[in-house]
């Protein structure tokens, strides 16, 4: 995470949320976002996607792949192919205060490049059980994007939490 | 710039523990340690250490409220090596690997924390080592850890303390602090 970075964008989950977006992606550049306290009701999984003019981009055209490591229960290598319609990853429960997350964003805005990102997030369940998931992702087509998206697996809501997008300044 | 220097740290001299007080404050909700240095006196396969937090009343937190997961992989041919470090109830946020600074000992390490200053949110964060053995016949077996930490308690902290596993003395260490603004 070392690096200028300059603010570009923030977005404030408000309560009731089904689906949180942040844009501000208008440079080929790497971008930084930081995702900070979210919380949500019942015990959905976040998922995410990329946003083109501002809105979720649905179709299949999502790859990635995981390292889980969950204390006490298993550690496994999590990855999903085109087959999956929507997500760039799936979470799980979170308990306590909430799931943080750090993810670089690379050549979203760059048509003639696949989009893609790494990521590492931490979270806990009730017992405790910590979550930390470290992977990265991509996009099969070249397309521009200009930000970011998460919603929920279920009819869950997102309660709290914040988005906030940096750009990477040379 | 939204990513802030903050202070630089090291050694005061060579001791087992050796704590840094008032590194966190309200000032920022994250911060990083770029462990650049850490260095023991002993030879030592596997040579290790702990980190654990000083809380706001400066008391060392030794409880064992912290759940950490790190995967730990050991490069060396003949003896790679990958396992699962940690569990639910551990008293240290992280372990640190490490060797004497003769033949190639070495360690870095960037730890991130998230809410470590807040008495309401939990301190959780984002571990990052590497480390290199010097013992001579294992020339070039080098340690590589990630994962991450949850505090299970909400009190608030100030400072981390660094402790060699083995009662051994850490003979040099060095990190840099910096916090993330988010405006």
């Amino acid at each position: 995470m070392l690096g200028k970075l300059k603010q570009v964008a923030q977005t404030n989950i408000t309560n009731g949320d089904t689906v949180v977006n942040i844009t501000g992606v208008s440079e080929n550049c790497t971008y930084l976002l930081i995702i900070k306290d979210v919380m949500t009701t019942g015990t959905p999984q976040i998922r995410y996607r990329l946003t083109a003019s501002g809105s979720p981009v649905t179709t299949s055209t999502y790859e990635y792949a995981y390292k889980t490591m969950i204390n006490g229960a298993y550690q496994d290598h999590h990855a999903r192919a085109n087959a999956f319609t929507d997500s760039t990853a799936t979470l799980y429960q979170q308990d306590y205060n909430g799931f943080n997350a750090e993810i670089y964003l690379n050549n979203l805005y760059d048509i003639n490049e696949k989009s893609t990102f790494i990521e590492k997030n931490v979270f806990i369940q009730a017992t405790p059980m910590i979550h930390n998931f470290w992977g990265v992702g991509c996009e099969t087509t070249t397309a521009v994007r200009d930000g970011f998206s998460m919603h929920l697996s279920t009819g869950a809501t997102f309660t709290r939490g914040q988005l906030t997008l940096f750009k990477l300044v040379q | 710039m939204s990513f802030r220097y903050i202070s630089s740290h090291e050694l005061v001299a060579k001791a087992n523990r050796q704590n840094f007080d008032y590194l966190f404050s309200d000032d920022f909700d994250i911060y990083q340690v770029v462990l650049n240095k850490y260095n023991v006196d002993t030879l030592r396969e596997n040579n290790s250490g702990d980190v654990q937090f000083i809380n706001k009343q400066g008391s060392l937190v030794t409880d064992t409220h912290y759940a950490t997961e790190q995967q730990f992989y050991r490069g060396h041919s003949g003896s790679d090596s990958e396992i699962e470090l940690g569990g639910g109830a551990q008293d240290e946020i992280a372990k640190v690997y490490t060797d004497i600074k003769n033949n190639r000992g070495a360690c870095q390490m960037i730890l991130t924390f998230i809410n470590p200053y807040s008495d309401t949110m939990n301190t959780q964060g984002f571990i990052q080592n590497m480390g290199v053995m010097s013992i001579p016949y294992y020339t070039y077996k080098e340690y590589s850890t990630f994962g991450g930490f949850y505090d299970t308690k909400t009190a608030g902290v100030r400072g981390l303390s660094f402790i060699h596993r083995d009662n051994y003395v850490i003979s040099e260490l060095q990190f840099d602090l910096y916090g993330l603004r988010i405006d």
